[in-house]
């Protein structure tokens, strides 16, 4: 028998540039051994080698993106190029955050911390592959792999039913979206005859042999795109593909929420850029309608039914619809501002929303109902040093001017007005401007009502929780400052740092923002 | 173009009317005793009805999908080991990278106790 030799053409350069998923892949096996050959709790052990991990895993990155990476490694199915690298800052970031905050959730609530860094290890990898993904199979397997590891940490509180009643729902209405995505996934391939994504635009542009040149015009892309946006459109939480996000956000425990509103956001919009705005920026008018209504809708529902909660994680959840709705904006605009504009506005939602759920963790962990706002009550005059930041995110989030929030935003309508699409922006500033009264209710209960009725008032809010009996003495003396636990300090200043850096010197990011956009535009033939 | 498809409407077709005549011969064919037990619906070992909001083993369950997973990944080795030739070293270390995987994901289950009945 002869055989014929395949050349495995993969060098040392194609495995350089996944290294940093190869450090977070690796990092998850290590993690997996410690939990069942190291006895014991082993709390801080776990974290600090997540941490750990995780930096190596930045700085990997960091690296390629110094070197600039390459454009297409392991036969052109990912790459390393910096638009990737950008969003892998985000995420390795919001991972790094979720984790600190974890050890005081994980040692206060009925939680078997085993697997828990493990999978979110698992989740960080599928996001950063759909980050890097530069074939249809990746972003699917990327996708499913994150998807999973999200499934289980929502249901990871396994004896609260809110937390049981998140996790299932998030697997049910997910893995549905997931089959969207993948039927328009078949579709698109099927019309284009190929699953690389540069490949699938050289043909959309007609310059490919063998692709049919009545392609794109072809009924199948139409159905493809649709159904891939729906698929996208739910795992982003854009309206009408919503309704899961608010009890998934308020049933999964805080730290993971906090990792998931952002992390996973980031990741899908980086997918969703280079498959609509790279990959299919040649029929732009199929897919630009759609984008347009959806986008309006999810800023106007996010933002009205924001203003009706009176849970801090459910209305975090509907500000996360209306924020992405911002970013819709920007994505619409499809120009290189408005893509740079959403690189920028992850990193910005990084800090300030992920901020939010520091302050909501640690109150949790405090015994409180850390999720009802009314329990925020003069706060500010108890614990200063939560009070503030939470003030810092919560005026980021709204967008007022010297923090991060602002200046995202600022740029995200800049595009939009750029491309001409001033309707968008238009709607953007309005729903922006009723956000303001949700976000400043929190800041006023923290701070202007007074702290001595917090007491009373908060006993009956929380009729079954057994720690709110022992706080009342605690809360009666409201001159003893509680001291934060170092992780939860460093957590919120980080968060609160970068919300207003971020802010007031916004020009370098937004430099490597479009730095990163000049590389995927450049990857793909777009000027 | 339609016409490629005939093979396909052509192996529809054969599928599933070998599937109905399996179903049909059996009717006419086969003995017909029902007992009570013989009617009930069969999953998984477990009775079919019972109040939703129950405490039921999952053992079973457990295994089955321990038992899927392994299984597929194991079916990725025949593909290999028949081309294993002529893909060379570097073909042979990547598979014993993925049974690095494999087995680092059995000794976890393995130590997790799910393995014990």
């Amino acid at each position: 028998m002869i055989v014929a030799v395949i050349h495995i053409n993969v060098t040392l350069a194609d495995w350089g540039s996944v290294l940093p998923e190869l450090i977070i892949a690796g990092g998850m096996l290590l993690l997996m051994l410690v939990d069942v050959f190291v006895p014991g709790k082993k709390v801080n052990l776990t974290t600090w080698l997540t941490l750990i991990i995780l930096a190596l895993a930045f700085a990997a990155s960091w690296n390629l993106w110094r070197t600039g990476g390459m454009a297409s490694a392991l036969y052109g199915t990912v790459t390393s190029d910096r638009f990737a690298m950008f969003f892998d800052f985000s995420i390795l970031i919001s991972a790094a955050l979720a984790v600190l905050i974890s050890p005081g959730y994980i040692s206060t609530s009925a939680f078997d911390s085993g697997e828990y860094y493990a999978l979110i290890l698992g989740a960080v990898l599928g996001m950063m592959l759909m980050a890097a993904g530069l074939s249809l199979m990746v972003l699917f397997i990327a996708l499913e792999l994150l998807s999973l590891a999200l499934y289980i940490l929502s249901g990871f509180e396994r004896f609260r039913p809110r937390s049981q009643e998140a996790g299932f729902k998030y697997f049910l209405l997910s893995s549905f979206a997931s089959a969207f995505l993948l039927y328009g996934f078949a579709l698109l391939y099927g019309v284009t005859g190929s699953t690389s994504l540069i490949k699938i635009s050289t043909c959309l542009a007609g310059h490919a042999h063998g692709c049919s040149a009545a392609a794109t015009s072809s009924p199948l892309l139409y159905i493809g795109i649709g159904l891939m946006l729906v698929g996208f459109a739910f795992k982003v939480s854009i309206v009408p593909f919503h309704m899961w996000t608010p009890d998934v956000y308020e049933g999964a425990p805080t730290p993971v929420t906090a990792f998931m509103s952002v992390a996973t956001k980031a990741a899908l919009f980086a997918a969703f850029i280079r498959v609509f705005s790279m990959s299919l920026s040649t029929v732009e008018s199929h897919w630009y309608g759609a984008l347009w209504a959806l986008a309006i809708a999810t800023m106007v529902v996010g933002n009205i039914a924001a203003l009706a909660q009176s849970n801090m994680k459910r209305l975090l959840a509907y500000s996360g619809i209306a924020h992405a709705g911002y970013i819709l904006v920007a994505m619409a605009a499809n120009n290189a501002l408005g893509q740079s504009a959403v690189a920028f506005y992850f990193l910005a939602y990084t800090f300030m929303n992920i901020g939010a759920f520091v302050f909501v963790a640690y109150l949790e962990t405090t015994g409180r109902a850390g999720d009802e706002i009314a329990s925020y009550r003069g706060i500010f005059y108890r614990n200063p040093a939560l009070a503030l930041p939470m003030a810092i995110f919560m005026f980021s989030l709204a967008g007022f001017p010297p923090t991060a929030g602002f200046f995202a935003k600022y740029v995200a309508f800049q595009a939009a007005v750029q491309a001409g699409h001033v309707d968008l922006v238009v709607v953007g500033v309005i729903t922006s401007l009723v956000s303001v009264v949700y976000y400043l209710r929190v800041v006023a209960v923290m701070f202007l009502q007074p702290a001595e009725e917090a007491a009373p008032v908060e006993q009956p809010v929380p009729p079954e929780q057994p720690p709110a009996v022992e706080q009342v003495p605690a809360s009666a003396e409201p001159v003893t400052r509680p001291q934060l636990p170092w992780n939860i300090d460093v957590g919120i200043w980080t968060a609160a740092l970068g919300s207003i850096v971020l802010g007031i010197i916004p020009t370098g990011l937004l430099t490597y923002a479009s730095e990163s956009v000049t590389a995927v535009r450049a990857l793909f033939g777009l000027p | 173009m339609l016409t490629d498809y005939v093979p396909i409407l052509i192996l529809s077709l054969l599928a599933g009317g070998f599937a109905a005549t399996n179903v049909i011969a059996t009717l006419i064919t086969g003995p017909y005793r029902p007992t009570r037990e013989k009617l009930s619906p069969y999953e998984s070992g477990m009775t079919e009805i019972q109040p939703p909001k129950q405490r039921f083993p999952v053992k079973f369950y457990v295994i089955a999908m321990l038992f899927l997973l392994f299984d597929i990944e194991g079916v990725s080795f025949y593909p290999w080991a028949i081309i294993l030739k002529a893909l060379r070293f570097p073909g042979f270390i990547e598979m014993l990278i993925f049974l690095a995987f494999l087995a680092v994901g059995y000794i976890f289950i393995w130590k997790k106790g799910a393995l014990d009945w």
